[in-house]
């Protein structure tokens, strides 16, 4: 049983939907500028990967999440006769909300913190929503739960959302934690100052292989091969090398690839000092030496922020473009790399015109939560 | 339907409640005590001071019923996964932060230290780093239905074979302090509804069948069956329609008649409400050997624990339950969930 990504959309600080968010990476556009949606001239790092929208909402995040949810079930539905799943995945939920509400600015209900007015904005043919919070891996692990429940026949067509926008708590603990208040965020550089936030929301569907069969998609759809999850059991915030590696050599394993199949890693690179160490060095423990002088590995955080939880779907989608469009983002600003990065391939402009077959995308988050996707294009291996 | 080794079972649970302690206080007192508030509930009793500084009260309810499991198991934790239903994480650790954020001199005056304790998936990562459960780890969040949801996530990883084991369930803190600052903040809020609330933990070890279970736990209890379904509204009216789709959908699944076999409800809903009358209604037309147990007296309004908590009553296997226990779950958002399992006896 294959389980195919049939649509996605998303919107971040450079673009309002998938294709636009990848044409403008793959041109290398910034999204930083001076924030807006929180009192940002308290800060050191008054600038931040925000997206330009959405000021006037009280619960921003519940409204971009809402956002991404209508655009892709309005291209999509009604899924008549069918079972449909909601899953989401968060690293902070309506925090946002919370903070405003803290500070008078906003009324609250409970469930509004898990959003609860989710429900009654979505059509009724969705059965089920579930909410995932898992830091900064929790679209993928959303992915996850949303594979399973497909392959397990307890549903039919699973939409997994990811979404996280700034909030004042977070940023105020990177801006504690990073003394050197980066400018921008500079994954795999020697000079990275640490991560910044970054503001997105993304949306997929996903069907089985062989309920869309009349479809005439072929080629357009990407395969879902396998979805690895763990914990490293090992710190709060600092990332575990041996955990890490696990996770993907699992993801490899279930999605019954090895690593001379894979054409292109989405790496994590957050630009934190140690997730750009720990990631290379996890990534040179399961791939050879020879395949990595080729394998071009690149991370888009530079562009977009560190979108939280939403950044591994984010990831996830810009692999199914790049396995589309044959193209492949950058990795900005990469001008002065660490030592441990000294021949491998990754690019700091776009590189056109490359056959993109098989994407390992990666996600890491606090808790040491560790997840871990491979795709595929369509009409090529399956099962 | 047999057990069979791709059968996912509970093997093991325990809980913390305030009427008990640990499963065995807990069975004792179902029907005669009740405490106020697990409040003083002191974590360093049972896990010493190491480690246990920072934790806040759901991290302390999870860890010690966590130990609880671990305690009387032989557990690989490096092939174990932790599922957590939660709705808020600790909403008093994320105040006080977002309070040092707003009061401070400067917004990033605040403690790093405690910033973790902020983070939604903390109760379940720092649960992982205390006792090494290398599997999958994930934060169910969403209100009254994260207990079964959360269940019903590990059972599918199970299934898919993910980890060996997994230790699963749900929990509530009712912060107290949260009042404080409630009485600071000059803005009508709504989140008082959820201050009245109980607090608890409730987990579960789960694991595939194997026959020796039978010869080392007695009965065995097998995780069934799960159905989640928007009801399309909020009313007693929409809780019967969702309701009675679940059940269905239940039969469905399993090939049987509910008609057929022996069940206990447990379900948790306000006495008098409305909503407790019509769900009596559509037992009476989906099944005929059951019983009802109405968990409220007990557990109350105890959010995010309170499917595990019901399925923690049912565990205990007073006299009167049946073979099968149904667990059921109504959200304010007009979601319906419930959860199937059955008591084997050799």
């Amino acid at each position: 049983m294959s389980v195919l990504v049939t649509d996605t959309h998303m919107i971040t600080s450079i673009g309002n939907n998938t294709e636009d968010c990848f044409s403008f990476m793959c041109d290398g556009k910034v999204g930083l500028s001076p924030v807006q949606s929180i009192r940002s001239s308290k800060f050191n790092v008054q600038s931040l990967y925000e997206i330009d929208d959405y000021f006037n909402e009280e619960l921003r995040v519940t409204a971009l999440l809402k956002q991404v949810l209508n655009e892709i079930l309005g291209k999509n539905g009604p899924f008549i006769d069918k079972r449909v799943t909601l899953i989401v995945g968060t690293g902070l939920k309506e925090t946002r909300g919370l903070e405003k509400w803290f500070n008078g600015e906003v009324t609250l209900k409970a469930q509004d913190y898990n959003f609860g007015s989710l429900r009654e904005s979505l059509p009724d043919y969705i059965n089920e929503i579930h909410v995932l919070s898992g830091a900064c891996s929790a679209s993928l692990y959303a992915l996850g739960l949303g594979e399973d429940l497909l392959r397990l026949h307890q549903t039919d067509v699973v939409i997994v959302a990811g979404c996280d926008v700034i909030v004042e708590s977070m940023h105020g603990y990177l801006d504690k934690a990073f003394y050197k208040h980066p400018k921008n965020l500079r994954p795999f550089n020697k000079d990275r100052a640490g991560t910044m936030l970054g503001e997105g929301a993304a949306a997929i569907i996903l069907e089985r292989e062989e309920d869309i069969n009349s479809h005439n998609g072929e080629g357009q759809f990407v395969r879902l091969k396998g979805v690895a999850l763990n914990c490293d059991a090992y710190h709060e915030t600092a990332p575990s090398l041996e955990s890490i590696t696990n996770c993907i050599n699992n993801a490899l394993l279930r999605a019954n690839v090895t690593t001379e199949d894979i054409d292109l890693i989405m790496a994590h690179a957050t630009g934190t000092d140690l997730n750009d160490l720990v990631e290379i060095e996890s990534i040179r423990n399961v791939y050879a030496r020879e395949i990595l002088t080729q394998l071009p590995i690149t991370g888009i955080k530079a562009m977009t922020g560190h979108t939280s939880g939403a950044s591994g779907l984010i990831g996830l989608i810009i692999g199914i473009e790049a396995i589309k469009q044959s193209k492949i983002p950058p990795t900005l600003f990469l001008d002065n790399p660490m030592d441990e990065v000294t021949g491998l391939n990754i690019p700091n402009s776009c590189i056109e015109n490359v056959n993109v077959k098989r994407v390992q995308i990666n996600a890491f988050g606090f808790g040491g939560v560790n997840a871990v996707a491979i795709l595929e294009e369509r009409g090529f291996g399956g099962e | 339907m047999s057990l069979n080794n791709k059968s996912i079972i509970i093997k093991d649970w325990n809980v913390i409640s305030k009427i008990g302690i640990g499963k065995e206080e807990f069975r004792a007192n179902l029907f005669t005590r009740s405490k106020d508030d697990l409040q003083d509930f002191n974590v360093t009793e049972f896990l010493g001071k190491k480690g246990t500084r920072l934790y806040d009260l759901s991290t302390s309810l999870v860890t010690v019923a966590s130990k609880f499991i671990l305690d009387s198991n032989n557990i690989d934790c490096n092939e174990t996964g932790f599922v957590l239903g939660t709705s808020y994480g600790s909403l008093e650790s994320i105040l006080e932060f977002i309070k040092d954020i707003y009061t401070s001199e400067k917004p990033y005056f605040v403690d790093p230290s405690r910033f973790p304790n902020t983070v939604m998936n903390s109760q379940a990562s720092q649960t992982a780093i205390r006792y090494g459960f290398k599997g999958l780890n994930s934060t169910i969040s969403g209100g009254v239905l994260c207990g079964v949801k959360a269940v019903n996530y590990a059972k599918n990883m199970m299934q898919n074979e993910y980890v060996k084991s997994i230790i699963v369930g749900s929990v509530e803190e009712n912060s107290k302090n949260i009042y404080k600052y409630l009485q600071n903040i000059n803005s009508t809020n709504e989140l008082n509804d959820y201050l009245e609330k109980e607090e608890g933990c409730a987990l579960f070890l789960l694991d595939r069948y194997n026959e020796l279970d039978f010869e080392s736990n007695g009965p065995v209890i097998e995780l069934v069956s799960s159905e989640f379904i928007f009801s399309g509204g909020t009313t007693a009216v929409d809780y019967k329609k969702g309701l009675s789709i679940c059940l269905e959908k239940v039969q469905r699944e399993l090939g049987i008649c509910l008609k057929e076999i022996n069940l206990t409800v447990i379900s948790n809903q306000p006495d008098d409400s409305k909503i407790t009358e019509i769900e009596q209604e559509v037992y009476i037309e989906h099944l005929d050997n059951y019983t009802y147990f109405n968990a409220n007296r007990i557990i109350g309004n105890s959010i995010s624990a309170s499917g595990s908590l019901q399925l923690a009553i049912f565990l205990t296997g007073i006299e009167g339950f049946s073979e099968y226990g149904l667990i059921t779950s109504f959200d304010k958002s007009g979601l319906v969930g419930c959860l199937l399992v059955r008591r084997w006896s050799k």
